[in-house]
């Protein structure tokens, strides 16, 4: 009997043990509301390089330093595992309070999200008009604001310089052609031993070269999916020509290799690449001892323009202080927020900040890749004009996934780009 | 006796309930959730509502993975399982036999205490192009080697290269310490009854060693169906589907596409047929493993 009730005390400990940890995990995203009192805010972010990361810590105590009781938490994942990671938390129940969003996913997780209206946009000190228009609406979801953006991107072309030298090739020139791109391609080519340009099946690196090819666009305006599309069929056809008819680009090792183009770019084996300005200062910094230069997407004759996506910073619905949170959010984007953030390399979403994004890069870049900042200006400034939000469907990780595993290969010629097309188009409409 | 008893039974109340207890809870209870999860539409967050049996009947709708992922495991356990006894046996015997044997043994298991999403990414970089081997071949020989994991027809073999060198040395510690276990006496009768060589190894060792093929065999099969991190990691299921396995739909629908109840499904399919083959191959042992010395 004696032991029946030792038994039973132990059962009744280990239950009160789970519930005490249920309970534990539950409290995470936030202490209950009280305006004045303590708080602590998760904020989950995707790493962003060692100086990002360090701006950001910074700008997380510039929180606590205009509203003492608010804390905030940054914790940070790879960017390739960001979305995995608060797709789960967010099943768990343990979502982060401040959830950093990029335009791309905003439809698959705006669900999750409330949206940054009366109380919590006046919480944040949101005002309109000293955005740019681009950068509010692309961080939108059936008009209404989810995030408010701390950057804008917009996919331009990345080359090395010495190997353009190298090659007896010009530089290129803003409102380059794609036959010229392919010309360059092949000479530079030529002059490596290797092909000059690295392909990619990641979306905005990938549709951003298809959009200025012919305007092909992936999905339609109310978020389709639409591969089936003939300007998407055609333009990919030219794009996995690339590598299979013209021979200038390398082609992703495997479908494991997402960041392929940008990776062999910086490593020196290829000497193009198409990459977000989100990189513009660390694809200087981190090349392999070479210059580089940075120009708009080479444009075919029916096409024109770029993709930009940009990301944000809004609230979790399952945040238990969500005043407290638009406070902190309202200062990790207010002007000296993305002053700070743009002179870090971060293409800033604010009108007023550009020019502190252009002078950080005058002063860290141009020093030893001179004349680098006049280029991302005029860049950034023919990008802008032309770019357009990308659009994506709400299950964008399933898709970005099978682009992934079908277009590889497309590249290598196993199936043809039709072919592959058709697989995503099948698999990825819903 | 009858007291004897009536304590006995108590203390085998106590010894099992923590396990029973602990069973219940992390395996048992999941179990059944699973199950109960797999016939709802339950997205990450939103409305759950009752789906029957459409989870499974997508699983075999136009467009869908699960197919090619559940031929792709099976042709990975056909392969993986055979390879990887037929090598360890193998090596066990010659590591037995070594002056060396200890130091073989931490070579060869040292794989297996290393992070396998680990090993699979330097692995990565031994196969592509530009990589250790192709650059080998190439200032060897001047010839490039093909892009494996690029390659439909090439990528899973890559895959199985990579968890069979993963895996090989928990397998051959089993065996050499089975090998090392053999009965003296019964090896030295058959040597006087005049067995030696291949017939020693066929007829008397191999016998002796069923019980640790009979383990070894199971786990590694269990294993085998429920590979993930690997293929994962060097071909992220491509190229096409050529590497994409059951466990990996199961992650890819629930974390990527973030529809649990859809994810369930295929879960529950590879419980039940892992459920089936091991039942098999324990109802099958009596004809083929010798637990009598």
């Amino acid at each position: 009997m004696k032991l029946a009730t030792k038994l039973a005390a132990v059962v009744a400990s280990t239950a009160v043990m789970f519930g005490a940890a249920a309970c534990g995990s539950s409290s995470t995203s936030g202490s209950s509301d009280a305006s004045s009192a303590d708080v602590t805010l998760d904020w989950s972010f995707w790493s962003q390089g060692e100086e990002g990361n360090k701006t950001w810590k910074e700008l997380a105590a510039q929180v606590t330093e205009k509203y003492p009781n608010i804390k905030v938490n940054l914790t940070t994942a790879p960017f390739a595992d960001y979305f995995t990671k608060l797709q789960s938390q967010l099943a768990g129940g343990t979502a982060p309070c401040i959830v950093s969003m990029q335009s791309l996913r905003l439809p698959a997780f705006a669900k999750a999200m409330e949206p940054m209206e009366g109380p919590l946009a006046e919480a944040a000190g949101f005002k309109a008009d000293e955005w740019s228009p681009g950068a509010l609406k692309a961080l939108q979801s059936s008009d209404k604001q989810y995030a408010l953006p701390y950057g804008l991107s917009t996919m331009v072309m990345y080359y090395n310089k010495d190997a353009f030298k190298a090659a007896g090739v010009d530089e290129p020139k803003s409102g380059w052609t794609t036959n010229e791109f392919i010309a360059a391609g092949k000479k530079v080519s030529a002059s490596m031993g290797k092909p000059a340009f690295g392909e990619s099946f990641s979306d905005l690196h990938m549709y951003s070269q298809l959009l200025a090819f012919n305007g092909a666009r992936p999905v339609s305006d109310d978020g389709a999916l639409q591969l089936n599309d003939g300007k998407v069929t055609d333009a990919f056809g030219w794009y996995s020509g690339l590598a299979t008819h013209e021979k200038i680009s390398s082609v992703p090792a495997s479908s494991s290799d997402v960041a392929w183009g940008e990776q062999q770019f910086v490593a020196g084996n290829t000497a193009m690449a198409v990459d977000g300005t989100w990189n513009i200062k660390s694809n200087v910094t981190d090349a392999a001892g070479f210059k580089v230069g940075v120009v708009a997407l080479p444009q075919g004759t029916n096409g024109g323009g770029t993709f930009s996506a940009n990301s944000g910073f809004g609230i979790s619905k399952t945040c238990k202080n969500k005043e407290a949170a638009a406070k902190a959010i309202g200062v990790l984007t207010d002007a000296a927020s993305q002053a700070a953030s743009a002179k870090a390399g971060n293409q800033p979403a604010r009108l007023a900040a550009t020019d502190a994004f252009i002078q950080g890069l005058k002063t860290d870049i141009d020093p030893t890749n001179p004349g680098y900042s006049d280029q991302v200006a005029a860049v950034v400034k023919a990008s802008s004009e032309k770019a357009v939000p990308f659009i994506s469907t709400d299950n964008w990780d399933k898709v970005t996934k099978l682009m992934a595993q079908q277009f590889q290969q497309a590249y290598t010629d196993k199936v043809s780009p039709e072919e592959a097309l058709k697989n995503v188009q099948e698999s990825g409409a819903k | 006796m009858q007291r004897k008893k009536k304590t006995d039974s108590r203390a085998a109340l106590g010894f099992l309930t923590p396990s029973a207890v602990g069973m219940t809870l992390f395996i048992l209870l999941p179990t059944l959730l699973a199950i109960a999860t797999s016939f709802f539409n339950w997205p990450t967050y939103g409305d759950v509502t009752f789906a029957g049996l459409d989870n499974y009947k997508d699983l075999f709708a136009a467009g869908s993975q699960f197919p090619a992922a559940l031929i792709n495991t099976l042709l990975f356990t056909i392969i993986v399982v055979p390879l990887n006894l037929v090598l360890t046996i193998a090596t066990a015997f010659w590591v037995s036999t070594s002056r060396f044997s200890k130091l073989y043994r931490v070579l060869f298991f040292l794989p297996v205490v290393t992070p396998s999403v680990a090993t699979a990414v330097i692995w990565k970089l031994i196969y592509q192009p530009d990589g250790i081997l192709d650059s080998t071949l190439q200032s060897m020989f001047g010839i490039h080697m093909p892009n494996l994991l690029g390659d439909s027809s090439t990528a899973m073999l890559a895959v199985v290269v990579v968890i069979l060198w993963q895996g090989f040395g928990y397998n051959m510690l089993i065996f050499s310490a089975a090998i090392d276990q053999l009965p003296q006496d019964v090896l030295d009768a058959s040597m006087l009854d005049g067995a030696s060589g291949l017939t020693a190894l066929l007829k008397i060792k191999l016998p002796l060693l069923t019980p640790a093929i009979f383990f070894a065999s199971t786990v590694t099969m269990i294993s085998a169906f429920q590979m993930f991190s690997e293929p994962f990691v060097l071909t992220a299921g491509g190229p096409g589907t050529s590497t994409v396995t059951v466990v990996m739909n199961v992650y890819q629908t629930a974390f990527q596409g973030g529809e649990l109840g859809a994810a369930a499904a295929p879960a529950i399919i590879l419980f039940a047929l892992i459920l089936v083959v091991t039942m098999i191959q324990w109802l099958g042992q009596k004809k083929w493993v010798h637990y009598d010395q």
